[in-house]
C-alpha cells in the first residue's frame, strides 16, 4: 500500500511517501523552491518522493492531508466575527487565498497531481501526534503536542498503544504557548515562524533566575498557568487574533518599551526577555508533562509540534519529570505532520500493524558520485577524486584540523530543520576563532548564536552532562545539555555562553561515513568531535543539490567542499560573482 | 483540426493581452466582493456573537484542559475536510 502524506498552506510544506508502512522518502518543499519555510503546495517534494521510489501518481492508493481545512477556516471566521471591524485588513488579505486554494484541497490534488483516489483529512494535532508516536521506538507512549495553532487546538495530550492513538485533552486557541513564544520573538525584532530558535539561543545570555528576572514576572502576568500545565493567556496583551502584529500596546508597555527594530543592537534587556520567555515555556511544558505522566503512568513520552524543537526545554524532560524515555521526531513542526498523516491513515484508519521506527533522518534527495562528477565536469570545476574512502576521510579530517571550514555533502538530505551530517558545514570545535569565522564570514548571522557539536554516541557522556543512556532525540540535535566543566574551555566553538551545547549524537549504523570522519578527526586532534552547522547562509534553506552546495561555498568563506567522493577547494576555482553576504536575510 | 501556427500565435498573444488587462479589474472586483462579504457577513454575525457572549461569561476553573475526541464515529469523517 502506497500513501502520500502532505502538509502545506501554513508554513513548511512537505511530502512523505509511505510504502507498506515504511517511510521511503520525505522532504520539505523549501529545499526545492529555495524559499525558506515555503508554505506553497509541495509539488516538487511530491515529485521527488515519487521519483525516489520509481512510482507514478497512479500508483498511489491514497493521500493523507495533515489538517481539516474547513475547521481551520471556521476558526478564522470566528476570529473575524469576534474582532469586527478591527479584523478587516487581515480578512481582505487572507480570504481570496482561502476561497481559491486552501478550501479546495481535493481539487488541488486533482489539478496539480492528477490524483483521482481518496483524500483523507486528519486534524492538525492528530497528525503531529501520529508523526511522533508511530515512528517512535515505543509500543506504548504518552503523547504531548504543543505548537502555535492547528485548527482550534494549540496543545493536546493523549496516549498511543500499538496502532491506536487518541488525543483526549486539548488547550484551544487563542491560548497558545507557541504563539506566546512567537509574540516575544516578534517583540525582540526577529521573524515569526522562523526565528524562534534565535530567541532560544539568546536566552542563554539572560538572567535565568525567575526570582530576579523582572521580565519573567511580567510574562507571568500574561499567562494564568495551572499546576497541571494548562493555561490561559490574557488576550489584552496580544493582537494576533485580529492583526498581523503579535504583541499589543499593553504588552509593550508591560515590557518597558516598543518592539526592537531588526537593525537595533541586542541589549542585556533583550537577553533577559528572551530568558524570561524560555523560563515560562519550560515551566508550562514541563508542568504539562508531569500532569501527563500522572494521568497515564507510562514510562515513555513522545513530544511533537513546533515547541518540541525547543531543545533547551527537551534536555530537561527526563531530569525534571518522571518519564524514563523520550522520543521526538527530527521534523516535529508542521513539515513532519505530512509523515504523521500518512502513518495515521495506514495504522489507525486502515488498521495495518506497525513495522517501522525512524532511526535514519536521511530521507531526502541523494546524488551519486557519477551525478556529482558530471556536474563538476559540466561546470569546468577543478576537483580531486578519491577512490578510497579512508583517504577521503583522512584528507577531510586534516583540512578541518588545520582550521579549514568544510562543506560536507554526503548521501541523502536530512528530514527536518537541522543539519545532521548530510548537508553540513563542519569545523574544528577546539579552534577559538572558528566561531567568528562561521558566524560572520560563512553564515552571516548574529554573533550570539551558538554552534552545535557532533559527537559519536559512545563519547557523549565524556563531554556532556547528559542523561544516561543519551536519549535518541539527541541523534536529531533536539537536546541541549551542559558541557562538562573540564571541557568547556577546550571546546570554545561549541560551548554556549551558559556552558551548554546542543549536541548531535552520531551512530555508525545511521551514517557510517560521518561517524568515521568524527573518529578520523579524533585520531588527529585528540577530540572526536566536530562543529556541525547547517549548509546554507542565513535566510536560505539548506542546500539540497550539488550546484547549490558549490554556489554556497564559492560565495562564502567555506574553504572546501567534500561532496561524495570529491574534494573541491575554493581557492582552486574562479570566484563566483555571487556575494552571499548581500543575500543574507532572516 | 489544428489551427495554423500564425493563428495560434495570435490567439496566445491576445490571451496574454486580456490577462494583463483583466488583472486590475479582477483586483478591484475581488476588493469589492471581499469588502461587501466582510461588512454584511462578518458584521451581522458579530452582532449576534456579542449578544451570545454576554450571556455566557467565563467562569474560574481549576484546569483549562478541555476534553477532545479525535476518533470519529463513522469512517467517512476522515474523507471530509471538516
Ligand atoms: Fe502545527
Amino acid at each position: 500500500m502506497k500513501i502520500l502524506g502532505i502538509s502545506c498552506h501554513y508554513h513548511d510544506a512537505a511530502a512523505t511517501l509511505l510504502m507498506d508502512g515504511i517511510v521511503v522518502a520525505a522532504a520539505e518543499e523549501e529545499r526545492f523552491t529555495r524559499r525558506k519555510h515555503d508554505p506553497s503546495f509541495p509539488q516538487n517534494a511530491v515529485e521527488f518522493c515519487l521519483q525516489q521510489s520509481g512510482l507514478g501518481i497512479e500508483d498511489i492508493d491514497a493521500i493523507a492531508f495533515y489538517e481539516k481545512p474547513l475547521l481551520k477556516f471556521e476558526r478564522l471566521l470566528t476570529q473575524h466575527v469576534q474582532y469586527f471591524p478591527k479584523s478587516y485588513a487581515v480578512f481582505r488579505r487572507a480570504i481570496p487565498a482561502w476561497l481559491t486554494e486552501k478550501l479546495r484541497i481535493r481539487r488541488l490534488f486533482r489539478k496539480k497531481l492528477k490524483f483521482k483516489g481518496d483524500v483523507y483529512f486528519l486534524e492538525h494535532h492528530l497528525s503531529h501526534a501520529a508523526g511522533v508516536f508511530y515512528p517512535s521506538p515505543f509500543e506504548e507512549a504518552a503523547v504531548l503536542t504543543v505548537d502555535g495553532v492547528g485548527e482550534w487546538t494549540t496543545a493536546a495530550m493523549g496516549m498511543g498503544r500499538r496502532t491506536h492513538l487518541d488525543l483526549t485533552h486539548e488547550i484551544r486557541f487563542p491560548h497558545s504557548i507557541g504563539l506566546l513564544y512567537s509574540a516575544v520573538t516578534a517583540y525582540l525584532g526577529f521573524s515569526v515562524n522562523n526565528s524562534e530558535y534565535k530567541v532560544m539561543g539568546l536566552s542563554a545570555y539572560g538572567n535565568k533566575n525567575p526570582a530576579t528576572n523582572p521580565y519573567y514576572a511580567a510574562l507571568r502576568r500574561m499567562i494564568d498557568l495551572k499546576p497541571d500545565g494548562s493555561f490561559r493567556l490574557d488576550m489584552g496583551f496580544f493582537d494576533y487574533e485580529f492583526a498581523e502584529r503579535m504583541p499589543s500596546k499593553k504588552f509593550c508597555e508591560l515590557l518597558g518599551g516598543p518592539s526592537r527594530e531588526p537593525v537595533e543592537p541586542v541589549t542585556a534587556r533583550h537577553q533577559d526577555i528572551a530568558a524570561a520567555v524560555q523560563l515560562v515555556t519550560e515551566e508550562a511544558v514541563l508542568s504539562m508533562l508531569r500532569h501527563l505522566h500522572r494521568q497515564t503512568n507510562c514510562p515513555n513520552v513522545v513530544l511533537s509540534g513546533g515547541v518540541a524543537l525547543n531543545s533547551v526545554c527537551n534536555g530537561k524532560i527526563l531530569s525534571e519529570t518522571d518519564f524514563q524515555n523520550v522520543w521526538i521526531q527530527p521534523n516535529s513542526g508542521d513539515g513532519g505532520s505530512s509523515m504523521g498523516a500518512a502513518l495515521y491513515l495506514y495504522h489507525a484508519i486502515l488498521g495495518q500493524p506497525r513495522n517501522y521506527a525512524l532511526r535514519s533522518p536521511y530521507l531526502g534527495p541523494g546524488f551519486s558520485s557519477a551525478q556529482v562528477e558530471s556536474f563538476l565536469k559540466s561546470q569546468h570545476i577543478t576537483y580531486h577524486h578519491f577512490s578510497s574512502q579512508s583517504e577521503l576521510l583522512d584528507q577531510t579530517a586534516q583540512l578541518i584540523h588545520s582550521g579549514k571550514v568544510v562543506g560536507w555533502f554526503q548521501g541523502r538530505m536530512e528530514w527536518g530543520p537541522r543539519a545532521l551530517g548530510a548537508r553540513s558545514i563542519l569545523a574544528n570545535p577546539c579552534d577559538p576563532g572558528i566561531r567568528d569565522v562561521l558566524n560572520l564570514k560563512v553564515k552571516h548571522r548574529e554573533s550570539f548564536r551558538p554552534f552545535a557539536p557532533a559527537v559519536c554516541v559512545e563519547d557523549a557522556a565524556t563531554y556532556f552532562e547528559c542523561d544516561n543512556p543519551v536519549p535518541l532525540p539527541a541523534d536529531f540535535m533536539l537536546m541541549v545539555y551542559p558541557v562538562r566543566p573540564e571541557w568547556r574551555e577546550k571546546l570554545p566553538a561549541v560551548t554556549h555562553v551558559d556552558g551548554s551545547g546542543r549536541l548531535q549524537t552520531v551512530r555508525r549504523d545511521a551514517h557510517p561515513l560521518y561517524y568515521d570522519l568524527i573518529r578520523s578527526f579524533g585520531r588527529i586532534s585528540g577530540v572526536p568531535m566536530l562543529v556541525n552547522t547547517s549548509f546554507n547562509i542565513r535566510g536560505e534553506p539548506m542546500v539540497c543539490a550539488p550546484d547549490q552546495a558549490y554556489r554556497c561555498m564559492m560565495g562564502t568563506r567555506i574553504d572546501c567542499l567534500v561532496m561524495e567522493d570529491f574534494i573541491i577547494h575554493r581557492h582552486e576555482n574562479l570566484r563566483d560573482a555571487w556575494d552571499s553576504e548581500s543575500l543574507a536575510k532572516d | 483540426m489544428r489551427l495554423p501556427k500564425p493563428v495560434l500565435r495570435l490567439l496566445s498573444f491576445l490571451d496574454r493581452v486580456f490577462r494583463i488587462l483583466l488583472k486590475p479589474l479582477q483586483v478591484v472586483s475581488n476588493f469589492v466582493f471581499v469588502t461587501i462579504s466582510y461588512f454584511l457577513g462578518v458584521g451581522l454575525s458579530a452582532i449576534f456573537y456579542r449578544r451570545a457572549a454576554k450571556k455566557n461569561p467565563q467562569s474560574t476553573v481549576d484546569s483549562y484542559w478541555q476534553e477532545m475526541q479525535t476518533t470519529p464515529k463513522d469512517q467517512d469523517a476522515w474523507l471530509r475536510p471538516f
